[in-house]
């Protein structure tokens, strides 16, 4: 597969909530969409609040959080296999899905963990998780 | 209140159902194995396709590519003229939709008589090799997980039910060999029934031993990508009344659907409310309590999954179904036998006909014709399928 092609039809698909998150990631922003009457964040990012309707805005969200969950794929379509791939709680509460840097036996479940943006040959800035000490 | 309208003579009937050998069919269409499928459940009420009024298919698997408009396909392969032809798309929980669009084209008394069909056959589609557009394919398949996962090199379920696996046995300190029980208790079931993939018993510690396919999911917690077809044909009880046939009637239908793709994040993926929904819905429908339900077909793509799965439901206490399978509360003679076809992972699982080979089971167990796996007495049954990974489910209640 020539580079960028395994991304080719999320790229395509890819609404305006999920374009503007990943144009603020390129900048070196983590950040999601927010309910300000609601104080919620939500992620997906999407346009409306589910709870009250009003229009959300977009809000930085913090690097730092816990490991949630995380598995191994023999086979994945992108990173060299076995990678581990998952979920990190951030200290706001919301999750995200990411790749993480170190090995699957070296995880646990609520483990500090930042988040590293790291650009990828899609042209995509993706998150990856890194244990903090 | 009733399934869908307000008059109980507006109820569906099931009158047959047919279904080919699930496993392998290489060489075989999804077409084809639909047709054999259709044709046995019309043998099985002897007559003949012409009484047929509506077709309502589902695509015909995931990693093969379809043109649009097959079912026109199959209906000139047929030779049918029809006054309903549809194909219905949600994923796993598809054929389960289907049918119930077939139902309510029954309900609303504009068709009398419709067979729904389910087919897949891909197991072995690439070992001849892939090609530049199989390959392209299958990217697109791997954008169906959603512009927040897919670019993680995410293209199957698998990986996002591990997760949910993980997070399931970590809330409710589940040990692996509490999981490990449920897909032997599925295996003695599916050793009763002759269309099961799999049916030599296992034990604990064969899944125990088993390769670990994303951890902590082992492969005998997982279901086999079986190749295969179903057909249930349902009709009005006037039309099967002059038909002279019987068979249980839908008295009850809920549904509910969750915002999440895939990966539910905002969940936190163990907690699945609609399953409890969908059940409530279905069963005030059909004004029953869980505890008229005498037996039950659910989904369960992977162990931990379908324990998730009785639990968000309402089956058991959240973490408790671990503990009520491995004291045989589901299994036949128990409390509530389910899933006594085998389950996805016994039976196997072709996802396209999935939810047509769970209601061809409890059309068995409710005519009395489900053999050595006949539930005593079973007037009662419930069919749960669903869609991605459990982010939405559909639930029927079946009544003799």
């Amino acid at each position: 597969m020539t580079s960028g092609t395994p991304l080719k039809y999320v790229l395509r698909e890819m609404g305006p909530a999920a374009r503007e998150f990943y144009r603020r990631l390129a900048e070196g922003s983590l950040s999601t969409t927010w309910c300000s009457s609601c104080d919620l964040p939500f992620f997906p990012p999407r346009e409306r609040c589910e709870r009250c309707g009003s229009v959300l805005s977009w809000r930085e969200l913090s690097r730092r959080g816990t490991v949630y969950a995380f598995t191994q794929q023999e086979r994945g379509l992108r990173f060299t296999a076995p990678d581990t791939i998952g979920i990190v709680e951030l200290d706001q509460g919301v999750r995200v899905f990411g790749v993480f840097e170190q090995q699957f036996d070296r995880l646990a479940i609520g483990a500090p963990a930042e988040v590293i943006l790291r650009s990828d040959d899609a042209g995509l800035t993706l998150l990856m998780f890194r244990l903090r000490q | 209140m009733s399934a869908f309208g307000v008059r109980r003579a507006g109820h569906p009937v099931i009158v047959s159902s047919g279904s080919t050998v699930i496993g392998r069919h290489p060489g075989r269409t999804p077409s084809e194995l639909g047709l054999e499928a259709l044709y046995l459940a019309l043998e099985r009420i002897s007559l003949d396709a012409r009484v047929l009024e509506g077709l309502f298919l589902v695509p015909h698997g995931y990693a093969r590519a379809q043109a649009p408009i097959r079912p026109q396909r199959v209906a000139e392969e047929l030779g049918l003229r029809l006054r309903a032809l549809v194909e219905v798309e949600c994923g796993g929980a598809s054929s389960i939709l289907a049918f119930k669009t077939a139902c309510q084209e029954i309900a609303t008394g504009r068709l009398e008589v419709a067979a729904v069909i389910g087919a897949q056959a891909e197991r072995d589609l690439f070992a001849t090799g892939m090609d530049e557009g199989d390959i392209d394919h299958i990217r697109l398949l791997a954008s169906m997980v959603g512009p927040y996962v897919a670019p993680y090199g995410v293209f199957t379920a698998v990986a996002c039910y591990a997760l949910s696996a993980q997070r399931y046995m970590y809330e409710h300190d589940v040990e692996p060999a509490a999981v490990a029980e449920l897909p032997v208790k599925l295996r003695t079931h599916a050793g009763l029934n002759p269309r099961a993939e799999h049916r030599e018993p296992i034990t604990v510690s064969d899944v125990l031993a088993s390769r670990v396919v994303c951890p902590p999911i082992h492969k005998l917690e997982a279901p086999p990508w079986s190749d295969g077809a179903a057909c249930v044909i349902v009709a009005s009880q006037a039309w099967a009344r002059r038909h002279a046939l019987d068979g249980p009637v839908l008295t009850g239908w809920g549904e509910s659907h969750d915002s999440s793709n895939f990966v539910a994040l905002e969940r936190g993926v163990t907690s699945l409310p609609w399953m409890r929904e969908a059940l409530d819905e279905a069963l005030g429908r059909a004004r029953r309590s869980l505890d008229d339900v005498s037996v039950a077909e659910v989904y369960g793509a992977f162990a931990a999954s379908e324990l998730l799965t009785y639990e968000q439901m309402g089956l058991f206490e959240p973490g408790q179904a671990p503990a009520a399978v491995a004291r045989g509360e589901t299994s036949l003679g128990g409390r509530l036998p389910i899933n006594p076809s085998g389950g996805r992972l016994s039976l196997g699982h072709p996802p396209q006909a999935t939810p047509l080979l769970e209601l061809e089971e409890i059309f068995e167990q409710l005519t009395g014709t489900a053999g050595e796996r006949q539930v005593p007495g079973a007037s009662v049954g419930l069919v749960q399928a669903e869609h991605g990974v459990m982010n939405g489910t559909a639930i029927a209640v079946l009544e003799t």
